[in-house]
């Protein structure tokens, strides 16, 4: 059994995708990663089959069905002692693992968050501006005082994710794992990352109604 | 006769004549088309009475109410003689071409179809923004939160059986009827389901919708269909 399974949701980044495999690659820890396509269709499905990594296992989605689907289908195959989400972008950093790694063992949390509002964080206005938002609504409706709940990277035990019974098919992933961890009062621990965000022009894609999602979502577990 | 097309009308002149053509053109069922003469002031009524001679299937009809969208769809509802109704609005930004996808949902054995501008298949093109954005959140928090089995149901192009027009008593005086009826309709059982189309903004002539006014209206009713839907669990 391996000690970290990297899930990796992609969905058209043709662009970035083998980059980003070479880095996690590239990461010196006992790892599986599991690429999940959701149904690209800008070639990233063919980059995919030429990338032979040792540790590496693609699965195909033919119809477009979501991050949330993507991850479930990914943690359905991952055999890890822990599990973490990787987008496919260059906006995170892979070297952050092992920080990850440690604050989860040493500080006995069951799930770590990588935090990105610490000092230097720099970005478009309107997604930091919308995750300040989001998070403050999450910390005002749960009772809680995170700094980044929207954050890519979020590290687990398998068995532990596994348990929470995750049914989310879209981005709202994000937010049911976030506010599933907090229902069920397992121990959060944020941790400071690197964050490079990228601009629209480099293909940024969330959008404004992405954010009505994100809202409606954090209300839906809240009273669900 | 299957279906009765209601066009609501309010001074579009420059509109009225291709509308008509359009449906007639694009609609190779049986059907009736109503134009709703809602109180203009322009050339609207000539215009289409000159093509109630040309379409033996259209023909007007005075809202003999208070001027408004919504007084001008029951005027219609009222005169339809076929067994489903569907607003056509009277500048074009209907996809009539969802019209098909919407018969095949009744004869699947739904009520009511609705037109979906925010799923896949569908798209909002042009309009104000903060319209949009309202119209969206509405849409997919109703859906989202309350298990509401629309993501647009602020939409007026919706296709409805008889059987639900004739149940409800319709308060609505503006804009806002069309999310009166399905949600109603709703809590009364009916059965409802959605089609994707695409609305496109109007070219020709003013849109009668304000915002301002219309917002404490649509508000309204979207609390109400919250407290509904909570009342409806507690019991």
């Amino acid at each position: 059994m391996p000690l970290l399974s990297i899930i990796v949701p992609v969905y058209n980044e043709a662009k970035t995708v083998r980059q980003i495999l070479e880095k996690i690659d590239a990461v010196d820890i006992d790892k599986e990663i599991i690429v999940v396509n959701d149904g690209s269709c800008d070639g990233t499905d063919n980059i995919l089959r030429e990338i032979k990594f040792n540790n590496l296992k693609v699965i195909h989605h033919k119809n477009n069905r979501g991050k949330g689907a993507a991850f479930l289908t990914g943690l359905s195959e991952a055999n890890g002692e822990f599990v973490i989400i990787q987008d496919a972008d260059l906006e995170y950093d892979p070297d952050d693992y092992s920080k990850l790694l440690s604050a989860i063992k040493k500080e006995r949390a069951d799930v770590v968050l990588g935090a990105r509002f610490t000092k230097g964080y720099r970005g478009s206005f309107i997604p930091r501006f919308g995750n300040r938002f989001l998070t403050g609504l999450l910390n005002l409706l749960f009772n809680v005082k995170l700094n980044d709940c929207l954050t890519c990277y979020k590290l687990f035990r398998n068995q532990m994710v596994k348990s929470l019974n995750l049914k989310a098919q879209s981005f709202d992933i994000e937010i049911e794992i976030v506010t599933r961890a907090i229902k069920n009062k397992l121990r959060i621990v944020e941790i400071p990352i690197a964050y490079h965000p990228r601009t629209y022009a480099e293909g940024k894609k969330i959008r404004w109604r992405d954010g009505i999602h994100a809202i409606l979502s954090i209300f839906r577990y809240r009273f669900n | 006769m299957k279906l009765s097309v209601v066009v609501p009308a309010h001074n579009e002149q420059d509109n009225i004549k291709e509308v008509i053509d359009k449906i007639e053109r694009s609609l190779d069922i049986e059907h009736e088309l109503i134009v709703v003469n809602d109180h203009s002031t322009d050339a609207t009524a000539e215009i289409v009475n000159k093509l109630s001679r040309q379409y033996n299937n259209v023909r007007l009809v005075e809202n003999k109410l208070k001027q408004g969208f919504a007084n001008a769809i029951k005027t219609g509802f009222s005169n339809v003689t076929a067994e489903l109704s569907i607003p056509v609005m009277g500048d074009l930004c209907d996809d009539l071409l969802a019209i098909k996808k919407m018969l095949q949902k009744i004869n699947e054995g739904y009520d009511i179809v609705c037109g979906c501008r925010y799923i896949k298949g569908g798209a909002r093109v042009g309009g104000s923004r903060l319209k949009g954005f309202f119209s969206y959140f509405v849409g997919w928090s109703l859906y989202y939160l309350l298990g509401f089995p629309t993501r647009d149901i602020a939409n007026a192009f919706k296709m409805y059986r008889k059987t639900v027009i004739d149940s409800m008593d319709i308060k609505s005086e503006g804009f806002e009827v069309s999310m009166e009826i399905p949600l109603k309709a709703y809590y009364l059982g009916f059965k409802i389901t959605e089609v994707p189309t695409v609305w496109k903004e109007r070219t020709k002539g003013k849109s009668s919708f304000r915002m301002m006014k219309l917002f404490p209206s649509y508000l309204k009713l979207y609390i109400w269909a919250i407290f509904k839907c909570f009342f409806r669990k507690m019991i």
